[in-house]
């Protein structure tokens, strides 16, 4: 057979083999035999393929993709640490500015000048119920004025030096007070015990003193402004000798987490304030 | 001078740790005395005039930073010296345990001297819980010489190593 109609008959072969393969399948959706075996044929094949670049891929994506992922996972661990610092910083900054806000809530409604401070130290030996704060005479802060946070009052001021000064706390027996019970208006004497809280002295015998009942300051001792509270009373008991009934007085106050104050610079009739501090203020 | 030196900078040491350290580990009422207890280490330690300058200075340091009228613990400082230095002559109180006995009987007596003082210038009240509190307090005091005597020595050879003191 000559070359020419070899080629021109295989040509229509092809031709005519994928004209009738196109026509022959029609619409119908199943393979038709030669698809069958071709798939049968191809199958495996494929498969063997398929799994070899599937695990080449993992491969890949398992050693050789994850060089990286070491530095990436300690710069991840350093930003969730930066993170976790930051957070714990907004958290104290949240904490302060709720304790700013409750003393500026108070600060208003005193009606005498008043100045924020820090606690900046304890009693150096613990047998004294004192700490410090980080304003003093520079500041107008003098010795006696009284302090006092949201909860009620803390103390007074027993020493003052120019840039700090020494805050004595009701619980100690060196400090006292001029109070009353707020339902019945009893006045006593209020100071610190070594024993537990404080005690407030001398109350009349025939005074309706209950637990329970709330100790606010009289003003009368012209230290501490009138009204501001002190605390609850816990157990009331006569006094020996029994001229007078005392009263055990649990503080409003949570001395341990006291952290700013508000030192009552002055009051009606109280302390002269001096020029030029109303800024520092 | 090397001598006053050391014990100059573990008192400003021990001072700044009086005022900040309360509360973090254990309630600020219950922390030990360190001040204290370097008192009667440089009893055993140090020479006599540099020893008692040192209590007295710390003990004014001590009433400066705290409620205590001026002087007292100038005085108890000086007291708690003097008894700790002529019983280290007598007997040697090298051993731990007559060290930590020693920093609980200087606490109580340092608290029996504060309580009556506070006795003496108004009502208190001297009920168990106090009683509780004053043991617990002396009690932690001479727990924290176990672990300050040490370290205090340690720090003291190294230092005399290197400086070249006694």
């Amino acid at each position: 057979m000559p070359r020419s109609i070899r080629d021109i008959a295989i040509t229509l072969i092809l031709v005519g083999g994928g004209l009738l393969i196109l026509f022959s399948s029609g619409k119908k959706s199943d393979s038709g035999v030669a698809a069958r075996v071709f798939y049968t044929v191809m199958r495996p094949v494929q498969q063997a393929v398929f799994g070899i670049h599937s695990r080449v891929s993992n491969a890949w994506h398992s050693y050789v993709a994850l060089v990286g992922i070491r530095q990436d996972n300690q710069s991840l661990i350093e930003e969730v640490r930066r993170l976790k610092n930051q957070n714990t910083v907004l958290m104290q900054k949240e904490g302060e500015n709720r304790r700013l806000r409750k003393l500026l809530d108070l600060k208003a409604q005193h009606e005498f000048p008043s100045l924020v401070a820090q606690v900046i130290g304890e009693d150096a030996v613990g047998w004294y119920r004192t700490f410090f704060i980080n304003r003093g005479s520079e500041d107008g802060v003098l010795t006696n004025m009284p302090v006092t946070v949201a909860e009620g009052v803390v103390g007074r001021v027993s020493k003052s030096s120019e840039g700090m000064s020494q805050v004595i706390l009701i619980t100690d027996p060196n400090f006292s007070v001029d109070c009353r019970v707020a339902r019945t208006r009893d006045r006593g004497v209020l100071s610190g015990s070594l024993d537990r809280g404080c005690v407030l002295r001398y109350l009349r015998l025939d005074a309706d003193v209950r637990p329970g009942d709330e100790v606010v300051t009289s003003g009368l001792d012209n230290v501490f402004p009138r009204g501001l509270n002190i605390g609850k009373v816990e157990a009331v008991r006569k006094s020996d000798p029994a001229l007078f009934l005392e009263a055990r007085v649990t503080p409003s106050v949570d001395f341990a987490a006291v952290e700013e104050v508000l030192v009552v610079l002055g009051q009606k009739g109280g302390f002269d304030v001096g020029p030029g501090l109303e800024e520092k203020r | 001078m090397r001598e006053i030196l050391f014990i100059s900078v573990a008192g400003m040491t021990v001072m700044v740790l009086q005022t900040i350290s309360g509360g973090l580990v254990i309630p600020a009422e219950y922390k030990p005395d360190l001040m204290l207890i370097l008192v009667l280490w440089a009893a055993v330690r140090s020479s006599l005039l540099i020893g008692l300058g040192f209590a007295f200075i710390s003990g004014l340091f001590l009433d400066l930073f705290s409620g205590a009228p001026a002087g007292l613990f100038a005085l108890i400082n000086c007291l708690v010296f003097v008894a700790t230095g002529s019983l280290n002559s007598r007997f040697a109180m090298d051993r731990v345990s007559a060290r930590t006995i020693s920093v609980f009987g200087a606490s109580l007596l340092a608290a029996l001297l504060v309580v009556s003082l506070r006795w003496a210038t108004g009502p208190v009240e001297l009920g168990a819980r106090t009683m509780q509190w004053i043991v617990a307090k002396s009690a932690i005091s001479a727990l924290a010489s176990l672990l300050l005597f040490p370290v205090l020595d340690k720090f003291w050879t190294g230092y005399c190593r290197i400086i070249g003191a006694r």
